[in-house]
């Protein structure tokens, strides 16, 4: 009975290795041109059944006005490029994320595709990236790139993507409280757990700060400002520097100026908890203005510096774009890449969705930068933004980090042991 | 007779209240779902919306194509249902009817393919789907869903066969029918009520799956309620009230349709059917 | 055998690749660094020996039977007596036990959405439940406290476990004949010895479908974790499918993800055998 068995299994496995053997041909199906675009243009559809001439775009910009500046350089592009069409596709950050792992392995991706930062090394080693050195250094604006956000789009001299834009973590305030409690906005840590002490005197109910926590990239990417103001590094996570970064916020913790609940917020959360008035200051990017103006009108809030302790200190983030490895047409891949990441359309794209250009001639486009009362503060942190990694292994690494965090925030080890133990992991996923 | 009726107003009152708390957290989405986004939040907590808007339905739910998104749940759902079931109940009833020695080892071998988490099946489903051409299809999450509700229909069912008198299929047999004919016109009828239920659950299934259409389908048009609705929760910024709308509208239609079909789908029919 | 086959070898096509490509890719080195190599290194069981050199998967394991265990508990024996106290004749059973199952179409990540805000420590809905009924003292802190944080999952699984074991117990209790109930009245029964000296015995093959399904969909259980609390505080609530995801789709080493997800898939097959060893010679027929 067991070997009828065995042999059934058997055939059923081969009839998959040769239902999956033979077949192999359809591709990644274009999308079709997304709904919008049959609506508004009816011109280029004519062209569409020439499969080579049809580009796919994933990216995660959850925003409608991030989505719809996609739309409009998809529109131009097709303009300038008769008989191509560009179909864009949000897909959720997680879900990406995913995508582009299993295209490792069955080829299947985007012609183009958006991707974070700090992940990008890490595509770019299991092979996910097209290789645009040549159109790159052909490209008379390949000089304007800043340093940080570029290095994470290459590999040894190798270029694979062009960023598209930065960010970093400064900290938001209650203006109306900080008025009414007559309070200046700290830009020291010890001016930062003075506020505290009186916000909480105050408001005994509701908590003066929040920031993330997590127990994923966000916890790490939130803890990085401190500890580099510290003087800490993420090489010596076991220096006093370090330590003395994590038992800061161990500190606001047990104080409770801090909610015990941020261990398992995210950005988000911090955001909302913050836009609801439950919390007073908050540790966070850019990106929330658009969001706050939307959902919560009649919030007043500022911005200010993140305090410092030896330094001021902040964290890059920020997106790159890069043409896949399953892109058929390299050249016109990267004629989109270079059209979509372009001075004017990138500067445009960060002034009009909060953002920063990751090059030196943002300013030539816009002055938002300046004029904007929020965003010049956090134009002033990008100069002391820090780029994470890049390492192929960054993901594996910032485990190790938001993990200590956790352990010392929920008490399990204090902050010695914890950084000693993560510096000790670290050490074996980098070598 | 006084104590029962006594028993029926307790258990009545009971019901209702258990029934009411168990329910609490649904009617909370759709309450929420009438708020707007920072007072969801706001503490302390208000039970009922305080501020009345539709905002959340009228900015979330025409832009996100929630019509098409409806009928590619419905698809999706049913596509899943009629595999489940063919495949499902006539392994079921051959695994009951019919006495086999390898009957442990294959019931064995249909639990063993439900243990594999979702997320580690994906890459070599993809990679399967990729080369049949079928990604980006409704295909693709029909069949990935069958896989989950074929060995749950097997298991569900089963149990309904096997308090079938044999009797009735020996019959039948002598009625003139064979194996085939006699399995749908004498046992399917009378496991009815297993069946339904195994059914309604496998719509379910369907209905609910996220991680199976987000995978293999990429398109926007093909996109599922559930896939709609993770769109509107993405890291940078949860819309929160859109999220309760959306969840209120793709649950609303399941509560009528449960409510109508709900003597179908707990039996009740079958009562007075399994008699020897 | 006819009727079996084709469900049979569904199955086996479409999830047989699966496991057996897990199986390879598990005895293999895949990670970031390796995997745009064609040919990737047998290993052999080098990913399994470095994940039982951490301690983190003795606990993730513990974590997953402890969570299991309990749902299933729980979810197992109120979703009986639901079933049963609903199986009585009174107006509101029938709409009720319509209503409850609506609970299971809550998509999942909705429901550990809307949990996490339910269960926040402060201003949560059930902290300040608890407080104004006076129940409590000083807010409970659910998602932040390593044993609370189960707890909440456990408590949020089972809001959802319950109408679903309890609609297919029902489904049970329907195909029970009234008659044996009406014969047993006569010879003096009550409802206990009733309960279970026919309602048990009969409704065994049933409970026992329930509970395997049971165990096998609470020991993957993947969403609700994710969502909840991401494996946190402090991994106290990483199961093994969110930790072999980790290891995956996080952390990009394939080989210990998938070596992770076969610990998962052998503690089930345990299980499962176990389940089959326990079908009755009757009911296998």
């Amino acid at each position: 009975m067991k070997k009828k068995l065995l042999a059934a299994l058997l055939s059923g496995a081969l009839a998959v290795s040769l239902l999956t053997g033979c077949g192999g041909t359809s591709g990644q199906e274009a999308g079709g041109a997304s709904e919008a675009q049959t609506e508004e243009e009816g011109q280029a559809s004519a062209q569409t059944d020439n499969p080579e001439k049809t580009l796919t775009v994933w990216h995660y910009f959850a925003d409608e006005a991030q989505q719809k500046f996609m739309d409009q350089i998809t529109q131009e592009f097709q303009d300038a490029h008769p008989g191509v069409t560009v179909s864009c596709v949000y897909v959720p950050r997680d879900e990406l994320t995913k995508q582009y792992t299993m295209g490792a392995v069955s080829g299947e991706l985007p012609d183009i595709g958006m991707m974070d930062n700090p992940e990008m090394a890490a595509y770019i080693e299991m092979g996910l990236c097209a290789d645009i050195t040549e159109y790159y250094h052909a490209w008379d604006e390949a000089g304007h790139y800043y340093e940080g956000p570029m290095s994470s789009c290459m590999s040894g001299d190798k270029v694979y993507g062009l960023p598209q834009n930065s960010n970093c973590l400064e900290m938001f305030y209650d203006a109306p409280v900080f008025e009414e409690l007559n309070l200046t906005p700290p830009t020291t840590w010890d001016e930062l757990l003075d506020v505290c002490e009186k916000l909480k005197t105050a408001y005994p109910d509701k908590y003066p700060l929040a920031f993330s926590a997590n127990n994923n990239e966000e916890g790490t990417f939130q803890f990085m400002p401190f500890l580099l103001s510290a003087g800490g590094s993420i090489d010596k996570l076991d220096s006093q520097e370090s330590i003395r970064a994590i038992s800061f916020w161990k500190e606001l913790v047990d104080k409770g100026y801090v909610p015990r609940d941020v261990i398992s917020w995210g950005q988000t959360e911090v955001n909302t908890q913050f836009s609801s008035g439950n919390v007073f200051m908050q540790v966070n990017g850019p990106w929330n203005i658009s969001t706050m103006k939307d959902e919560a009108p009649d919030k007043e809030w500022k911005v200010c510096l993140l305090p410092k302790d030896k330094e001021y200190a902040s964290v890059l983030g920020g997106e790159n774009f890069a043409v896949t490895s399953a892109c058929k047409d390299v050249e016109l891949g990267w004629e989109y890449l270079s059209t979509l990441c372009n001075g004017k359309n990138t500067a445009e794209f960060c002034a009009y969705v909060g953002k920063f250009a990751p090059r030196d001639d943002g300013s030539q486009y816009s002055d938002v930068w300046d004029k904007d009362e929020a965003l010049s503060v956090f134009n002033e942190g990008m100069q002391y933004a820090m780029p994470r990694g890049p390492h192929p292994k960054w993901n594996e690494f910032s485990g190790t980090i938001s993990g200590a965090i956790q352990q010392v925030l929920t008490g399990e080890k204090d902050p010695e042991t914890a950084m000693k133990d993560a510096q000790e992991a670290a050490g074996k996923i980098m070598n | 007779m006084k104590k029962r009726k006594m028993f029926r107003g307790l258990a009545n009152v009971i019901t209702v209240v258990l029934t009411a708390a168990m329910l609490f957290p649904i009617l909370w989405i759709m309450l929420n779902s009438f708020k707007p986004g920072p007072e969801i939040f706001a503490q302390p907590i208000t039970l009922l919306p305080e501020h009345f808007t539709l905002e959340a339905y009228t900015k979330y739910l025409v832009s996100n194509h929630v019509f098409r998104g409806y009928l590619n749940s419905f698809l999706v759902a049913m596509g899943a249902l009629a595999t489940g079931l063919g495949l499902g109940v006539a392994s079921a009833y051959g695994l009951a009817r019919y006495a086999m020695r390898r009957n442990r080892l294959i019931m064995l071998l249909f639990l063993i393919t439900q243990m594999l988490p979702a997320s580690l099946m994906l890459t070599p489903m993809y990679l399967i789907y990729s080369r049949l051409g079928i990604l980006n299809t409704y295909i693709a999450p029909v069949l990935s869903v069958a896989t989950v509700s074929i060995p749950f229909v097997v298991v569900t069912t089963r149990p309904f066969f096997l308090n079938l008198p044999r009797d009735l299929d020996d019959a039948a047999r002598i009625d003139g029918c064979n194996a085939f004919t006699s399995f749908l016109r004498i046992m399917l009828p009378i496991a009815k009520p297993g069946v339904i239920t195994a059914g309604a659950l496998s719509f379910i299934f369907g209905w609910n799956d996220l991680v199976y259409n987000m995978t293999f389908n990429t398109k926007p048009e093909l996109r599922p309620l559930t896939s709609i609705m993770y769109n509107l929760m993405p890291k940078e910024g949860v819309k929160w009230n859109g999220v309760m709308a959306l969840a209120t509208v793709s649950i609303l239609p399941i509560i009528v349709l449960f409510l109508i079909l709900q003597d179908f789908i707990v039996g009740g029919l079958a009562a007075g059917a399994v008699k020897e | 055998m006819l009727f079996v086959l084709p469900g049979l070898l569904y199955m086996l096509l479409l999830i047989g690749y699966p496991v057996i490509y897990n199986l390879v890719i598990s005895l293999q080195d895949v990670n970031v660094m390796t995997i745009r190599n064609k040919e990737a290194v047998f290993v052999g069981l080098q990913n399994y020996r470095y994940l039982f050199k951490e301690d983190m998967i003795w606990q993730v394991m513990k974590q997953t039977f402890t969570f299991t265990f309990w749902c299933i508990v729980f979810q197992l024996s109120l979703g009986l007596l639901l079933a049963v106290f609903f199986n009585q004749k009174f107006r509101m059973a029938k709409p009720a036990r319509g209503l409850l199952l609506v609970i299971w179409v809550v998509p999942m990540t909705v429901v550990a959405l809307i949990f996490k805000f339910m269960f926040q420590t402060d201003g949560g809905l059930i902290n300040t439940v608890l407080m104004n009924l006076h129940l409590i003292s000083q807010p409970i802190q659910w998602l932040v406290d390593a044993k609370m944080a189960m707890i909440s999952l456990i408590i949020t699984n089972c809001w959802v476990g319950i109408p679903f074991n309890m609609i297919l117990l029902s489904a049970g209790l329907n195909g029970i004949s009234p008659e044996i109930y009406e014969s047993a009245s006569i010879d003096g029964a009550n409802g206990f010895v009733k309960f279970f000296r026919i309602t048990l015995p009969l409704l065994r093959p049933a409970i026992m479908s329930v509970l395997i399904m049971g165990v096998i969909y609470t020991f993957k259980v993947f969403d609700l974790v994710y969502v909840m609390t991401s494996g946190g505080p402090n991994n106290a609530t990483e199961l093994l499918s969110t930790y072999s995801y980790r290891l995956s789709f996080t952390e990009y080493q394939f080989s210990r993800g998938a070596a992770a997800a076969n610990v998962l898939l052998l503690c089930l097959v345990v299980l499962a055998f176990l389940y089959v060893k326990m079908m009755r010679k009757d009911e296998v027929m």
